[in-house]
């Protein structure tokens, strides 16, 4: 069933927090660190031309090292990214169709520029999206949050970030349930009826939001009053601008030159 | 000294015009254990919701340790009164055990320093010390109940208040549960159908019908009323029958 599939996806987003409670040099590095150097990174690949290809190449470094250096498997990270793909596909799948200016010729073949940025699209959404999920991986959403409050981002925008993941998962999970009844009380039945997924998204809601209502209130029993108490606040190391310079000095390099060619000329001449 | 809990004649109407209490009386002293029973939709639950100014009394007055609760003195009921929600779900929300007991302690203002110190001595408490670094969705109905218990008792209440304590446990779960909320020198006040659990733990007992509080007395006396128990949607506790000569 596809809504139970989305369910199970966002259940394993949850799995990601899991990896952000370890010990390794990327999760020592401050949260606001990791998410500046995110930033540039996805601004600097974004601000590529739209067809551009083998100069984005070198980029695949930054999320590669990350995840070695914070030992985030990469099947967990692949399976997340397999969610956001379609997406990038979605939006860049009529490229070639209405694109048809040969652009490159790969021996007798001749490519398209709508394909070019059919896979540019495609490239930047596995190099962002990679990035972004790595940010959660390797610092978890509560000191992200904070991290964010430092660095002026204003906090109620930050509060509602953390409970908008909070209550995320509680919502996958009464979905989850509830189809799980639907399942159990239609067999043999593919898919759900549309009259009835009308009525399970509605239920859905009101049910989220009884849960969030108790939830707060809980909260409010131990003295939540709209703020979030800093818990991670240490002080920045020299390692932390290290860590922002050092990447922010390769996304230069690598938005000026292009190092796959630069490496491919390099090859060539070595072969000559 | 007053009452830790004292309710004044307080009523309830729920938004969408529900009446769920109906002039209750009721009070609690220091260390004693009291339970709240009745059928479902009494008023149980509701009347909790009161004694740390969740819910504000639509007539009538609640009182902690001699201080009506208002929403001036919310911040008062809710140091005093630590409450402890029928589902550990709605509870738990940080991302470990550790981080969830903390919370309260916490933004009670306290030095990291002590914050530790309650931390750890709430899951000595409950005995979940171990499980401290572990995402509280991942545990077990019981254990995520204890943890429950240990996030209040970090902020070091007077009094527990407690809806449903000993749902969904398995025997041993709850057997440990009973034997934590005997050892427990805070007053307690219990909302429950476990009605064995009641005599095990409480001493006195409060009945609710329809909002209303039915009948109060000491437990044995009063769950021993087979009649008056029936009357109610309860019925007399299997314990109590072979504690007596039949």
């Amino acid at each position: 069933m596809a809504f139970r599939m989305a369910v199970e996806r966002w259940l394993d987003v949850a799995r990601m927090d899991g990896l952000a409670r370890q010990d390794t040099p990327v999760h020592r590095i401050d949260a606001r660190a990791q998410a500046v150097t995110t930033l540039l990174f996805i601004g600097v690949v974004m601000s590529f031309a739209r067809d551009e290809l083998s100069a984005l190449t070198p980029f695949f470094i930054y999320p590669v090292a990350v995840m070695s250096a914070g030992r985030i498997p990469a099947a967990s990270l692949l399976r997340k990214l397999a969610v956001a793909m379609p997406f990038a596909v979605a939006v860049g799948l009529l490229n070639p169709v209405f694109d048809t200016r040969p652009a490159l010729a790969v021996g007798a073949l001749n490519v398209s520029s709508g394909w070019l940025s059919f896979l540019s699209i495609v490239m930047r959404c596995l190099l962002t999206v990679s990035a972004a999920l790595l940010l959660v991986a390797c610092t978890g959403m509560p000191r992200l949050c904070e991290g964010l409050v430092r660095l002026g981002v204003p906090r109620v925008f930050a509060v509602q970030l953390l409970f908008l993941y909070r209550y995320l998962f509680l919502l996958a999970d009464e979905g989850r349930r509830m189809t799980h009844g639907i399942a159990l009380r239609s067999p043999g039945a593919r898919g759900v009826r549309f009259r009835v997924y009308v009525s399970l998204v509605g239920h859905l809601l009101l049910r989220a939001m009884a849960r969030a209502e108790r939830i707060y209130h809980a909260m409010q029993a131990r003295g939540f009053d709209g703020n979030m108490r800093p818990q991670f606040a240490s002080p920045m190391r020299l390692a932390d601008p290290l860590f922002v310079g050092g990447w922010a000095l390769f996304f230069a390099v690598a938005r000026v030159w292009n190092l796959a060619e630069a490496l491919g000329v390099l090859l060539m001449k070595g072969v000559g | 000294m007053p009452p830790v809990i004292e309710v004044m004649d307080a009523s309830y109407v729920y938004p969408d015009g529900t009446q769920a209490l109906r002039a209750v009386s009721l009070c609690v002293e220091t260390g004693e254990a009291v339970a709240l029973v009745g059928a479902n939709g009494a008023g149980k639950s509701t009347l909790l919701l009161h004694m740390n100014g969740t819910l504000f009394a639509t007539q009538g007055e609640v009182r902690v340790a001699g201080v009506a609760v208002s929403r001036p003195t919310l911040n008062h009921a809710r140091r005093t009164v630590g409450m402890v929600f029928q589902d550990p779900d709605d509870q738990l929300f940080m991302p470990t055990v550790e981080e969830d007991v903390a919370f309260g302690p916490r933004h009670a203002g306290l030095v990291p320093d002590e914050v530790e110190r309650r931390t750890h001595e709430a899951l000595a408490r409950v005995g979940m010390v171990h499980l401290r670094a572990r995402p509280p969705y991942r545990l077990s109905a019981g254990e995520k109940r204890a943890v429950a218990i240990a996030t209040v008792l970090a902020m070091a209440p007077d009094v527990l208040v407690m809806d449903e304590p000993s749902s969904n446990l398995d025997p041993r779960g709850r057997r440990r549960l009973i034997e934590q909320l005997r050892s427990f020198e805070h007053a307690r006040v219990i909302a429950t159908h476990d009605l064995e659990l009641v005599v095990e733990v409480c001493s006195r007992v409060i009945v609710l019908d329809g909002g209303r509080v039915v009948a109060q007395g000491p437990v044995r006396e009063l769950l021993n009323d087979e009649a008056r128990m029936l009357a109610h949607g309860l019925e007399r506790p299997h314990i109590l029958r072979h504690l007596h000569p039949h």
